[in-house]
């Protein structure tokens, strides 16, 4: 028996699905979500959110242990790992709470529960199937129960789940996941990092700072792989520089718990295997999209190991149903998932919506020193037939970030040497997940070099480094 | 710093040409205005200057292959700089980027594109390909016109002018046309058409085919302009043709006669609105027409040595202007005949200029030598009526007889 008919069910609570219940709900439809663990997904519970409260932590902590640079006698300093963990967990718990009074505000129906097709435009929920991770923020009040829901359309936003290695399972204790690496209770001595994406980075970039003794591991031949190769050099080097290993083009051949450690066999670029014993190991090599129990095959959607296959706007294989974010594959970022939400709930509604150009979406990673980039890399520019101009500027040469005593890094900016497009935008350094969204809004703006050059930069800011980037790439940067 | 030397936009329908002669290799030492290459298009060659200086660091396009245009050609680059530490930016955008090409104005033209929203991408790429951007649907916020809207709108715009105002590169060649006969002696030689001779036989066919049309003849008194021609050259040592000065003349008389300074097919014509004068010159085993930019605003002593560059660029077989003719002169009077040209599709008129003969006639009441040039117009009848042509004439003649702009 049908509970209740809404115009709108979506399937899962994070980024993704509660933005595509918000809008539905501003457009007027009729709208409920489905959410069997916690509402904001993994971005605002085990994501994105509380690893920069973490990472906020460890920043602080190094900025104090080089407080006598700065003319500031603080005594020893000392990490309190539970401490930090307690506030990025509260972190967590207060936009957890934000999300349940957004949705309630829009009169969203909470269905706490896992959801499952049973046919096109209908759904049972029940009983989660999946063991929540500890510790669990309090369920939203207000929830409609377990049973069977219909809906005009559906939106599937169930995102994904950490990839596991074979024969590397996580333990969940020695073999974590970013899970458990979220949550330590002590900093341990030595630690692999398996992956050098931004989840790996981040975390290696952390526990570097409380003083573990960090080793990552990348297959490819450079750490972050969805960057340009120029600037993960820099991070790579600068890695180096605060004492964490970082080993590419290498792999874990073997591995096993031992005496309450982990023993691994690593191969490394030489093709010379390496025995290593480390304390814990995190397997940061990506995520896969959360397609199954869902009953898709009972309506027929397709799917690839990528995920739901749907077109620009969403819709599945199925009429009626649609998919976003994380489950339909990459880039498989929060804010990616954010945009796809609106532009599906308004293709649903109005009958069109934007494209979203997936070459627009900036990329950040929150190691230290900080990535950030939007566009096409150099080495993409030039496969795309383009001929290019590439600007670049050193924050060694940069007023502000002299005086915030954080003058590394860099910021390369790439042209089309005939239309003066600007095609990607690269930069390491201080607060540059900050600075992107300026680039992110002149390539959106599909904006040229020649009014770049005749914009006014605030002085002294750090983005000043960007405009002598675009000066650069014209053969005119003053600064350097 | 590397600079690239791109590929020029000669015209406005080349879109690549072939390299034929390389003057440059890698390492040479490369001065502005050096003649770096030299490319073959369908209607003629022209040269590739160095808008830099520098040593060349690599040439991107062999002899024998296509270049393209607005494409780099060879990059040069500093002493000792290889093209892996180089920074591969252009100093500054080539010359090229600020004489694009005129816009091709579908109708009226309309500058006024206040209230149109666009990028500035968008407006770029339209300058590059000659369209106006307010005139493009924009599908970006509001209606902007983005880039994907100009990149359609341009690829639009070449199929139109193909179908429209160019001369369809294969001209279907006419149903009685006879095939070349067989050798019947051994002395016979069979020569096959070079490019040029090609395109020249095939625009000609199609001139004479599909245009009607029709003749005006008259005569100028150039004795008085004769007089001033000599005091000129007496006073300022500059030798002006009298070819110099009909070609100017006739680019004034056409700001009067727009219908003759247009370009024509069967559904319409298109008014230029610039006036560019071609100048018929005769080559080896062939014919070419540089066209003069803006010819009535430029100056007699500019019209004059751009034609002579010209000319003689043009005997070396290289086309060094840049602009598109919009109406045609052949001077044959040197040869003392007369001409009643075949019209420079898809123009709309072409001046013919006869001999000048000294002829005994009634002047001012008494019998004096007086220098007669003679004229023929060939005008296309589908764009003007024999009035109009005969009234053109008429005028030009009145600018010729009376020309002093010798200043």
């Amino acid at each position: 028996m049908v509970n209740t008919t809404y115009d709108l069910i979506v399937i899962g609570a994070g980024p993704g699905g509660y933005v595509a219940a918000i809008r539905a709900a501003q457009l007027g439809l009729k709208t409920a979500i489905v959410e069997r663990e916690h509402l904001g997904g993994i971005c605002l519970n085990w994501g994105c959110i509380p690893t920069k409260a973490l990472l906020r932590s460890a920043e602080l902590l190094g900025h104090m242990e080089h407080a006598a640079d700065f003319g500031i006698d603080t005594g020893a300093v000392k990490a309190n790992v539970p401490a930090m963990v307690a506030r990025s967990r509260a972190v967590s718990a207060q936009l957890n709470n934000g999300i349940a009074h957004l949705l309630k505000k829009n009169k969203i129906d909470i269905i706490w529960g896992e959801a499952k097709l049973t046919s096109p435009g209908n759904i049972s929920v029940s009983k989660s199937s999946k063991a929540a991770i500890e510790p669990v923020h309090p369920k939203p009040r207000q929830t409609k129960d377990h049973g069977a829901y219909s809906a005009k359309h559906i939106i599937i936003a169930t995102g994904a789940r950490p990839r596991a290695l074979p024969g590397m399972k996580p333990d969940g204790d020695l073999i974590m996941t970013y899970f458990e690496a979220m949550k330590p209770t002590k900093a341990p001595k030595s630690l692999l990092i398996v992956g050098s994406g931004a989840v790996g980075m981040e975390f290696a970039s952390f526990y570097a700072a409380l003083g573990t003794k960090v080793t990552v591991i990348e297959l490819l031949a450079e750490v972050l792989p969805q960057e340009d190769p120029e600037i993960a050099k820099i991070v790579r080097v600068a890695f180096v520089k605060r004492g964490i290993e970082v080993l590419t083009t290498a792999k874990v051949t073997d591995l096993k718990r031992q005496n309450g450690a982990v023993e691994t066999k690593l191969m490394l670029n030489d093709g010379s295997t390496s025995n290593r014993t480390f304390d814990k190991v995190i397997s940061a090599i990506g995520v896969i999209p959360n397609t199954e129990n869902l009953g898709l095959e009972a309506v027929g959607v397709q799917t690839s190991s990528t995920g739901i296959v749907t077109n620009e706007a969403g819709a599945t294989t199925c009429k009626g149903l649609y998919a976003i974010g994380d489950v339909t594959g990459a880039p498989m970022l929060a804010h990616k998932a954010e945009h796809e939400a609106v532009i599906c709930v308004e293709k649903i509604v109005k009958g069109n919506a934007h494209k979203l150009k997936k070459s627009h979406i900036p990329g950040c990673t929150y190691c230290q020193p900080q990535v950030a980039s939007v566009g096409l890399t150099e080495a993409a520019s030039r496969a795309a037939g383009h001929t290019v101009k590439v600007g670049r500027f050193p924050f060694a040469a940069n007023g502000k970030a002299i005086a915030m005593g954080d003058a590394s890094g860099l910021v390369k900016t790439v042209f089309d040497a005939l239309t003066g497009e600007l095609l990607g935008a690269h930069m390491v350094g201080p607060e540059v997940t900050e600075l992107i969204q300026g680039f992110v809004t002149a390539i959106g703006h599909e904006t040229t070099d020649d009014h770049l050059l005749k914009l006014v930069y605030p002085h002294p800011t750090l983005s000043e480094a960007m405009h002598e980037s675009v000066l650069d790439a014209n053969g005119v940067a003053i600064h350097i | 710093m590397a600079k690239p030397i791109l590929m020029p936009q000669v015209g406005q329908d080349l879109t690549e040409g072939e390299l034929i002669e390389l003057h440059v290799k890698v390492g040479d030492v490369v001065k502005k205005g050096d003649v770096l290459a030299i490319v073959e298009s369908e209607k003629a060659s022209f040269e590739v200057e160095a808008y830099e200086e520098g040593i060349v660091l690599e040439v991107l396009c062999k002899v024998g292959e296509m270049a393209v245009v607005l494409k780099p050609l060879l990059i040069l680059g500093e002493a000792g700089e290889t093209l892996d530490n180089a920074p591969p930016a252009p100093s500054a955008a080539p010359e090229i980027f600020t004489s694009t090409p005129q816009v091709v104005p579908e109708g009226p033209q309309q500058t006024d594109t206040a209230g149109t929203r666009s990028s500035p991408l968008a407006r770029r790429i339209a300058a590059m390909n000659g369209l106006d951007v307010s005139k493009i649907k924009g599908t970006g916020p509001k209606g902007a016109v983005v880039k994907v809207d100009v990149e359609a709108a341009a690829a639009q715009a070449q199929a139109q002018k193909s179908t429209k105002f160019q001369t369809p590169v294969q001209v279907q060649p006419p149903v009685s046309s006879m095939p070349l006969p067989a050798a019947t002696a051994a002395d016979d030689v069979e020569q096959p058409f070079n490019k040029m001779r090609q395109v020249i036989a095939n625009r000609l066919i199609e001139s004479k085919q599909t245009i009607p049309h029709f003749y005006l003849m008259t005569e100028a008194d150039i004795s008085d302009l004769q007089i001033r021609r000599k005091a000129h050259f007496d006073i300022t040592g500059e030798k002006i043709s009298l070819n110099d000065v009909i070609v100017h003349a006739t680019a004034l008389t056409l700001l009067e006669y727009p219908d003759l300074n247009s370009f024509v097919s069967n559904t319409g014509v298109l008014k230029k609105a610039q006036v560019n004068v071609g100048v018929a010159v005769s080559v080896d085993n062939g014919l070419m027409v540089p066209a003069i930019e803006n010819t009535p605003f430029k100056s007699l002593s500019e019209v004059s040595s751009l034609i002579r560059e010209y000319a003689a660029a043009a005997r070396r077989g290289i086309n060094k202007s840049q602009a598109k003719s919009t109406f045609s002169i052949s001077n044959l009077g040197m040869y003392g005949v007369e001409v009643l040209p075949i019209i420079n599709l898809p123009e709309a008129g072409i001046l013919g200029v006869g001999p000048t003969k000294r002829v005994v006639k009634e002047h001012r009441g008494g019998l004096q030598g007086r220098d007669i040039l003679s004229l023929s117009l060939a005008a296309d009848h589908r764009a003007v009526d024999g009035a109009y042509g005969a009234k053109f004439l008429k005028s030009l003649v009145e600018t010729i007889e009376t020309y002093s702009e010798f200043a």
